[in-house]
């Protein structure tokens, strides 16, 4: 490279770096001029500031005077040394006018506090906050706060303390107020039965939550310091929550309020109503969030059993006997159940046809009716009325009988909204209620027909129901009767008490038959047999009575008749035994005297009658003894009459044997007594009778060459049957009831009165017992006789 | 471009190829400072891509290893006129991870206008680092050269890769791996 090119690239670089050079030192120079301008700058603001100062130091100083709050300065024992006009209206003292010293106006229960504070200050300086109570000239206690400061000389030593205290009496009864309210919302709070809690935003965890949510939820309060109420929320129910906390974030609410469930920490589920709001800030922002949880697990199973009773109304709407409609105010169909489709041949089911035009609907289905015409106009008329009509009857082509009931209705503001119809098929009631008149009408028939009088009264004796045959037994009318108390038909007063007797028996449910005598309307006494009893209505209470009545006067009659014939009858008898007694005592005299006679004419002219004399007076003397016994039969008979006049221990055995040796036994006769023949209840003469008659009809007919006669007994539990047997002649099977009748005698025995076995017989009956016999002719006869212990 | 970089670059192709390429390369370079430079000015990058690609085919070695050269070479004037850099961190991971965030700070208050790259840190481990290297200036070929030499004088081994992630190279991913030997 030639030296020439050699300078000239040199120079060139030369050229640059001297440009470059001037360059740089323009730059610097640009920015030493910069610099110098914003020395300049500083210097005059430097200025500004200094003077700023003074001005507030001055300004500070004039604040210091007027300040609001109370400025002190004090020496170090706390006498005052300057105070501003503020202090002086505080503390009510000046210390230009005396001496105050700020210890004495301590309250005395904050003088320690104070001389803590005091040595604080001495040694940092400086004391803020200090707070006490003073009490001021006129006696008011004040809490003051105060910042205070050591005021030292110029050597540094600590001289006086100026501070500035502050009136804090409303302020700490306000605090205090607060303090009352937090605890009052923190009692509200806990106590709840709400679930509260509160969260802020973007924060994990609940900033408060109370008891009521802790039990609903199952969890602690510890427990929801890292959980957000909404995390509990049942995984069904997430997205719901979810959609609302996003609007509530966007700004879109300021809350909502949901029905939602929550997983319990025992993993039960709770169904709340849930309230979220949001607390905002100044800038619209979301600083809390408060959610108030309520457990609404029995409102909504009642709500739920609503539905199921709703759901079950609807079914039994539907499946009504009955067929139901409901139309609106423009006669569109709003319900109407199967069974009125059935009644008015809808194929369609119930639901299929809601909206249907009824008017159009009635015209369709009008030749249903037995009068189409009719049943149009009369539904088009009802419809127009807007009247409750009832039990309206609709004959059917087919022989159906419907009732219609309809029923308009009305809104609250009494507007019309449409109205009701319902419809029930009749026939079968309409049926049987014709049947049921039918039978009614039967029975009238029978009861005004029958030959008993019948009477219906009500409680208080008013007569309700006659009959014919009453009318007639009782001479009143049916008109005159009814409605009245039956006592006023009763002409004497016992006839009243009697009824008034009655009917409270009927009331007690008592029924009975009684007799009564009652005056007819003609004066006329009449027996009624009458047989009453309470009448009661459906529910089982007694209204009244029924008497169902019978004249008997006819049987009455009767009745008396027979008891004066009974009377006559026993007059009689006892006039018919007196005079037995008189005859045979009258008829024994004669007989008597007529023995006597025949015994002194045997006596005294034995000699002078011939055999044949003899053997007459002696027959004589038989008859006259035959006379007297049967004058003696007769009379014991008519003397047994069924007085028991006489009870007495009766020893059988010593009767028997007493009878042995009264009558006549023949030798070849044995008479065998029973010895254990027992002792019985009875009249011992009567009993004697007995025996001696049947004892002797035994002896008397033996015609064995070896009679036996022999007297036993047999114990019942109830009687004794005793027996006496003969090896006799016997009686005939014909006669075994005949001989018990009166004079009746078989054979021809001497002392036969025929008169023996009826006495027998009588004192049997006497005595209500029995006698039967056991007889073989030739072979001997057995008289059983049974008597009662 | 801070006048630093070109008259470093000058000086460099002065002490490397003579002061006569480096008239050669700013005549070639039609340059709107005429080549006059300081380095408290600042001027056109424009200017640094004409004379690199002028001293490309001058000297006919590849801009990119110009560039990387160059880089090594700066490195040596930063030792130079901010030692205590290097004093502050422990390791030359520590030092990378913190350019973003420390040293362009720094370089910030000097140089209020200065535009400067971007590294932005995608992974970082006791021996390795993962950064993202942005800038419109394309120029990571620098940035690899001051990364090794930040190795070197720590007296430390890096295997330094580079990826890049568009093509004309202003968006490239670096991953340095510490080699032990």
């Amino acid at each position: 490279m030639s030296n020439e090119k050699q300078i000239e690239i040199f120079q060139r670089a030369l050229d640059r770096e001297r440009k470059a050079r001037k360059q740089a030192e323009k730059i610097l120079e640009e920015k030493s001029l910069e610099l110098f301008t914003v020395t300049q700058q500083l210097k005059s603001t430097n200025s500004d500031l200094k003077e700023l100062v003074r001005q507030k130091k001055s300004e500070l100083k004039g604040v210091f005077e007027n300040i609001n709050d109370a400025f002190v300065l004090i020496d170090l024992s706390g006498d005052v040394l300057k105070m501003n006009d503020a202090a002086i209206e505080m503390f009510g003292y000046n210390h230009k006018e005396e001496t105050v010293n700020l210890m004495k106006l301590l309250h005395p229960d904050d003088f320690e506090y104070t001389v803590e504070a005091f040595k604080g200050l001495l040694k940092k300086g400086s004391y803020t906050k200090y707070r006490s109570r003073i009490i001021s000239k006129n006696k008011t206690v004040k809490f003051v706060e105060v910042n205070s400061s050591l005021v030292y000389d110029k050597q540094g030593v600590a001289i006086a303390a100026q501070g500035i205290a502050r009136d804090i009496t409303q302020e700490i009864a306000i605090q205090e107020l607060l303090e009352e309210q937090k605890k009052q919302f923190n009692i509200i709070f806990e106590n709840s039965p709400i679930g509260i809690s509160l969260s802020r935003q973007n924060e994990k965890g609940l900033l408060f939550v109370n008891k009521s949510l802790c039990k609903m939820l199952g969890y602690s309060v510890e427990e929801f310091q890292n959980k957000q109420v909404q995390d509990t929320t049942h995984p069904d129910d997430e997205e719901m929550s979810r959609l609302h906390r996003e609007k509530l974030f966007r700004g879109d609410i300021d809350s909502f309020t949901l029905e939602k469930r929550y997983i319990k920490k025992n993993g039960e589920i709770l169904w709340a109503k849930t309230i979220v709001t949001a607390v905002r800030g100044t800038k619209e922002e979301i600083k809390f969030q408060v959610a108030t949880i309520e457990d609404i697990g029995k409102e909504k199973l009642a709500k739920e059993k609503l539905i199921a009773s709703e759901n079950r109304l609807a079914t039994l709407i539907l499946n009504l006997d009955s067929g139901v409609l409901l139309e609106d105010e423009n006669r569109k169909l709003i319900l109407a159940n199967k069974k009125f489709c059935e009644f008015f041949n809808v194929t369609l089911p119930p639901e299929k046809i809601i909206g249907y035009d009824c008017s159009v609907a009635t015209s369709n289905k009008k030749n249903l009716f037995e009068d189409p015409e009719l049943f149009e106009s009369r539904v088009n008329s009802i419809v127009s009325k807007r009247e409750v009509f009832l039990a309206d009857e609709l004959k059917m082509k087919d022989g159906k009988i419907l009732e219609r009931d309809f029923i308009p209705i009305f809104n609250n503001e009494n507007v019309y909204k449409g109205h009701l119809s319902t419809y029930r098929d009749v026939t079968l009631n309409k049926k049987y209620r014709e049947s049921l008149e039918a039978q009614k009408q039967k029975y009238s028939n029978i009861i005004a027909n029958i030959n008993l009088g019948l009477v219906e009264v009500d409680i208080n004796n008013k007569i309700l129901l006659v009959n014919q045959t009453f009318v007639n037994m009782s001479g009143f009318s049916e008109k005159e009767m009814i409605g009245k108390n039956s006592k006023k038909f009763f002409s004497r007063k016992e006839e009243k008490t009697f009824i008034d007797k009655k009917k409270e028996d009927r009331k007690q449910g008592i029924s009975d038959s009684y007799e009564f005598k009652f005056t007819n309307r003609w004066g006329q006494e009449r027996y009624w047999l009458v047989s009453g009893a309470p009448n009661y209505d459906l529910k089982g209470n007694i209204i009244g009575s029924i008497g169902v009545l019978l004249d008997i006067t006819d049987n009455k009659i009767l009745e008396f008749q027979k008891e004066s014939l009974l009377k006559k009858l026993r007059e009689s008898n006892e006039e018919l035994e007196e005079y037995a007694h008189i005859v045979s005592h009258d008829l024994k005299s004669p007989l008597r005297s007529i023995s006597a006679l025949t015994s002194w004419l045997k006596e005294d002219y034995e000699n002078v009658l011939e055999k044949e004399g003899i053997v007459n007076l002696n027959l004589i003397e038989e008859t006259v003894e035959k006379m007297e016994n049967l004058i003696n039969d007769i009379l014991n008979y008519s003397s047994i009459n069924n007085s028991l006049s006489v009870i007495e221990n009766v020893s059988v055995c010593e009767v028997v044997n007493h009878i042995k040796s009264l009558i006549f036994i023949p030798n070849h006769v044995e008479v065998i007594v029973d010895e254990k023949l027992p002792v019985i209840k009875a009249d011992k003469t009567r009993i004697q009778q007995l025996f001696q008659n049947l004892m002797g009809n035994a002896v008397n007919y033996i015609d064995k060459e070896k009679g036996i006669v022999e007297v036993s007994y047999v114990e019942e539990k109830e009687a004794y049957i005793f027996s006496i047997k003969d090896n006799g002649v016997g009686i005939p099977k014909e006669y075994h009831q005949k001989i018990f009748n009166i004079f009746q005698s078989l054979g021809n025995h001497k002392d036969s009165t025929g008169i023996g076995l009826s006495i027998v017989k009588k004192i049997v009956d006497m005595y209500d017992g029995d006698i039967w016999l056991e007889s073989e002719q030739g072979i001997g006869t057995t008289f059983f006789i049974k008597l009662r212990k | 471009m801070k006048g630093i970089v070109f008259t470093e670059f000058l000086e460099m192709v002065e002490a490397t190829f003579g002061l006569e390429t480096v008239d050669y390369i700013i005549n070639e370079s039609n340059l709107k400072s005429e080549g006059v430079y300081t380095s408290v000015g600042t001027y056109d990058f424009i200017e640094m891509v004409n004379l690199i690609t002028n001293l490309s085919s001058k000297v006919n070695i590849p801009v990119d290893t110009l560039i990387y050269e160059y880089g090594k070479y700066f490195f040596g004037v930063l030792i130079k006129s901010h030692p205590k850099i290097f004093d502050v961190y422990n390791s030359p991971i520590d030092l990378l991870s913190s350019v973003e965030s420390h040293i362009h700070v720094h370089v910030r208050k000097i140089y209020p206008e200065a535009e400067l790259p971007t590294f932005e840190i995608l992974e970082q481990t006791k021996d390795s680092i993962q950064m993202l290297y942005k800038s419109e200036r394309a120029m990571y070929m620098f940035a690899q050269a001051l990364i090794e030499k930040t190795f070197e004088h720590y007296h430390d081994m890096a295997k330094v890769s580079l990826e890049k992630l568009n093509e004309k190279g202003t968006k490239v991913k670096f991953t340095i791996e510490k080699v032990y030997e």
